[in-house]
């Protein structure tokens, strides 16, 4: 029974339960399989030495990969199931006619839904912790914190499920608000370089960090949260979920979205039961956002189909069929969304204003990234501003805090050799010239930021020996012996793990640490090929690069290395790797030579 | 008593209520007419607490019943197309209801079962419409409402049922005192059932009286004239519809019968007589007057 102007009514909450238990019966049921998993291979191998560190890094490791992709899934549907009513006019009557007023009603889908969400993971917790704790290995600390961050993770997805639910009046537009609302300023902001990529000279696609990957919960705790651990003073390992903290804020988020959609809930309209949108007010920002999507979305799409197959010249885009192809999808978008509004096909008449607005907002974005006013494209970090600069592509070269300041002042005079020339650089971008290097330009600043550059750079045969134009910098990185020993050398951090050589005739490993050539015991292994191309590195065996109008010293032979390294302290069960590749030329000798005392001579089949 | 005063409501930028007010009598049977579209749902979804009005008033013992559990616990309503869960039998929604509703008389649950014979364990969704209006009787009438709120409430039950289900509103009107609000268009069955009447047209009440003023205050007569001395009947005669048949002549006149009956023999007619007019028909000339009446289309 009710009470008076109760925020909570025990009889909605028992009947949302009711109706929709196969949505949480099935979750629990499948989330039982996990306790089920631990606990035959615990009886399998009944010797195994399980510590309640491992116990912790199990349930971190779930918490980190597993749960935040369940949950954007699961809180959908939940949202889906307990403000379902709200978008149909015969359900909305009967609930709205019922006696409890629009908190009640809320509070209650509230709690209803959370319940549904948090139900399956408490079984599946519960069973665990049981199965721990019979082991005895159970770690209340990573429990509570395991259970801390799964409800974090539930009212952040739950909170913008219902936000949307009380922003849309229509059930196949909640699922798609749901995805556009989490992926909506991530997706947005890699299309905004996606297409600043084309017509801001030198930013590249991954320009530096995202700015806007906060706003998509689900992208930024993919890729932020991790099992992680620190050797302690006993030299055991301890076990931490890393994210923890963003996991809290987002859940607090998650709160203040279930407010704001309390807020909206009171001043919703029963009647706007089936409308894709529940407010007047939101309809413009429904256009726009429509129209934004059909511009950034389909633009580029629609401007690479017809103009760049076509029409353009070079590597850089032409504003004004860009602009032209944004507007016109946009305007696709904006009708879209206006028919979607008005439940109807004759949106044309008197929209002039709002399609002029959408044209005019493709056209401020594309002339805003073709003239650059904020001189995004031309500005060049201050050397002091700089911790690390770096060089890669063709030619590399690595200036971190440890290196000579010479160093970072070469990377800077090359950028701005290259901004000195940007408008012959562009002239000259034609897609069929031969010469072109490509070269990448990273800062690591002292804020913490890092910028980004990529450029496509012709080569002059007259301007490669002078020494004063970008292709004579290029030339002193690419035959810099540092520059060039940075190419093979182990990150900092990591150690050569193992060596891959492959060419058309087959392809050779070597671990370290193993004996590649099992019949001869003396012979070398992975060490001394590492060793042997530093030798050739120091002998100034290795022929720098060179266009081609110009070519390397040496000829090539037909094989590649490929050297992995892996982390030396690592911080998880994943040991994070890298890989380098060298090609070999005939002046490598010593590379070569140890190659064949390992009886891997015939990848040099063809010599 | 329920009280509706200047209530406005406007759907992007239509008015389905347009100022509208209604005073429903307490203990009485309210009979709410009106042609498609005049605003009746309307007006019955801001009585249930459904819609929030634009503007204007909608009271229930003096108090606003939006937002208003209190006053929400004294309503029950059963719409034109009832709602139920997917899967609800009658008995799930019986527990439903009980939940909400504090004055729910299960005794009166158990004795309706008879009544109603209808599964109580088969989804209601598996039912016919005249079946599942009969289930939202059942569960409806065992809220024990202080007001009954019904749109279009026997559509689909057959005439057995539609008298029993019309019996039992009748006891509750006269043995607890109920309030009943009805919609319908079916004319003929309100007139017996009604003691008061509201015709609503493009979202206004053009008329709210008892049916008695409302039968006193709307005449038909018919005349026999002499040959070529058929009067034209002028003010103060306020006359609504006229058309005859050979030398008969009938007329729709507003005014009392005796009034106007006094008037129509000054004229010196053959023959006189004044005639009951039904609850149709005082809508179709009340209307008429409000360009809604049946159009003579010639095919």
């Amino acid at each position: 029974m009710q009470s008076k102007r109760s925020f909570f009514n025990r009889t909605l909450f028992r009947k949302n339960l009711t109706r929709y238990w196969p949505l949480w019966g099935t979750a629990a049921l499948l989330g039982c399989l996990a306790p089920l998993y631990l606990l035959l291979g615990l009886l399998s191998d009944p010797r195994a030495d399980v510590s309640p560190g491992e116990f912790a890094a199990g349930l971190y490791s779930v918490t980190a990969e597993v749960v935040p992709i369940l949950t954007f899934f699961y809180a959908i549907m939940a949202a889906m199931a307990v403000w379902g009513y709200l978008f149909s006019p015969r359900s909305v009557g009967l609930m709205h006619a019922l006696p409890i007023d629009r908190n009640g009603l809320f509070v209650t889908g509230t709690l209803s839904g959370l319940a549904m969400l948090l139900i399956p993971y408490a079984v599946t917790g519960g069973l665990v912790c049981l199965i721990a704790l019979a082991w005895g290995v159970l770690d209340i600390g990573a429990v509570c914190v395991t259970a801390a961050a799964v409800v974090f993770m539930n009212l952040i997805f739950f909170g913008i499920a219902t936000l949307c639910a009380m922003c849309t009046g229509h059930q196949l537009a909640l699922p798609a608000l749901y995805v556009a609302v989490n992926f909506f300023a991530v997706a947005a902001e890699l299309l905004i370089r996606w297409v600043s990529s084309g017509l801001l000279f030198g930013v590249s696609q991954v320009s530096g960090d995202s700015l806007l990957e906060f706003l998509s919960p689900m992208s930024y705790l993919a890729g932020h949260l991790n099992d992680r651990y620190y050797t302690g003073e006993a030299g055991e390992r301890i076990f931490y979920l890393e994210g923890f903290g963003a996991a809290a804020l987002y859940g607090l988020a998650g709160l203040v979205l279930l407010g704001l959609s309390w807020a909206l809930c009171r001043r919703r309209k029963s009647e706007r039961a089936g409308d894709v949108v529940a407010f007047r007010w939101l309809r413009p920002l429904f256009r726009g956002a429509m129209a934004a999507i059909g511009a950034l979305g389909l633009g580029p799409l629609l401007y690479m189909l017809v103009w760049e197959s076509f029409f353009q010249r070079g590597h850089y885009t032409d504003p004004v069929p860009m602009a032209s192809c944004m507007a016109l999808t946009g305007l696709v978008g904006y009708y879209a969304a206006s028919m979607l509004l008005e439940k109807s096909l004759r949106v044309f008449r008197g929209s002039w204003k709002g399609a002029v607005s959408v044209c005019l907002a493709a056209a401020a974005l594309c002339a805003g990234l073709a003239l650059d006013p904020l001189g995004i494209s031309s500005w060049v970090p201050e050397a002091e501003d700089i911790q690390i600069a770096w060089v890669y592509g063709e030619a590399e070269l690595h200036a971190g805090p440890e290196d000579a300041p010479e160093r970072k002042e070469m990377v800077i005079d090359l950028h701005r050799a290259i901004l000195a020339e940007k408008d012959s650089i562009r002239a000259r971008s034609d897609r069929l010239m031969d010469n072109h290097l490509w070269l990448g330009i990273v800062y690591v600043l002292e804020d913490g930021r890092t910028v980004q550059r990529a450029y496509s750079l012709p080569m002059r045969e007259e301007q490669w020996e002078t020494g004063e134009s970008y292709e004579g910098l290029v030339r002193d990185i690419a035959g810099d012996r540092e520059a060039m020993r940075s190419q093979i050398a182990a990150p900092e951090g990591y150690a050569l793990a193992d060596i891959t050589a492959e060419s058309g005739y087959g392809a050779f490993y070597a671990a370290v640490g193993d004996n590649p050539a099992e019949t001869d015991p003396d012979a070398p292994g992975a060490e001394e090929l590492y060793a042997a191309l530093f030798q050739d590195l120091e002998e100034g065996n290795i022929p720098s690069w060179a266009p081609s109008f110009v070519g390397r010293s040496s000829a090539r032979v037909p094989v590649q290395l490929e050297l992995r390294f892996e982390e030396r302290v690592y911080h998880s069960d994943r040991r994070p790797t890298a890989v380098r590749y060298v090609e070999l030329y005939e002046s490598m000798v010593h590379t070569i030579q140890t190659m064949e005392d390992m009886g891997w001579g015939e990848l040099f089949a063809e010599r | 008593m329920i009280e509706v005063k200047d209530l406005t409501k406007t759907f992007d930028g239509f008015t389905a209520l347009d100022k509208t007010c209604v005073t429903v009598p307490d203990g009485g049977v309210y009979g709410l007419v009106g042609p498609n579209g005049a605003g009746k749902s309307t007006l019955i979804r801001h009585l249930t607490g459904i819609y929030r009005p634009d503007s204007g008033q909608v009271l229930v013992d003096g108090e606003p019943v939006y937002e208003n559990p209190e006053k929400k616990a004294l309503i029950a309503a059963i719409p034109d197309d009832w709602y139920y869960f997917q899967s609800a039998t009658i008995q799930d929604m019986m527990k439903f209801y009980r939940g909400f509703y504090p004055a729910f008389d299960m005794a009166r649950y158990e004795k309706f079962r008879e009544v109603f014979a209808l599964p109580e364990k088969s989804p209601i969704r598996r039912m016919s419409k005249g079946m599942q209006k009969q289930a939202a009787f059942w569960l409806t009438m065992c809220c024990r409402p202080r007001y009954l709120i019904l749109d279009e409430p026997v559509d689909g039950l057959d005439p057995v049922m539609r008298r029993q289900v019309w019996s039992i509103m009748m006891s509750d009107v006269s043995e607890h005192g109920t309030t009943v609000l009805v919609s319908s268009h079916n004319l003929r069955e309100l007139e017996d059932v009604c003691d008061h009447v509201g015709i609503m047209n493009k979202g206004r009440v053009l008329i709210e009286r008892s049916l008695a003023d409302l039968q006193e205050n709307i005449v038909k007569l018919q005349a026999v004239w002499r040959p070529g001395e058929v009067p034209v009947l002028s003010a103060p005669l306020e006359v609504l519809h006229t058309s005859h048949v050979g030398r008969v002549y009938t007329y729709i006149v507003r005014g009392s019968t005796r009034t106007i009956t006094g008037r129509l023999e000054q004229y010196q007619p053959l023959m006189l007589e004044a005639l009951p007019l039904s609850l149709e028909e005082i809508f179709i000339y009340e209307l008429g007057g409000e360009q809604y009446a049946v159009k003579e289309i010639i095919l």
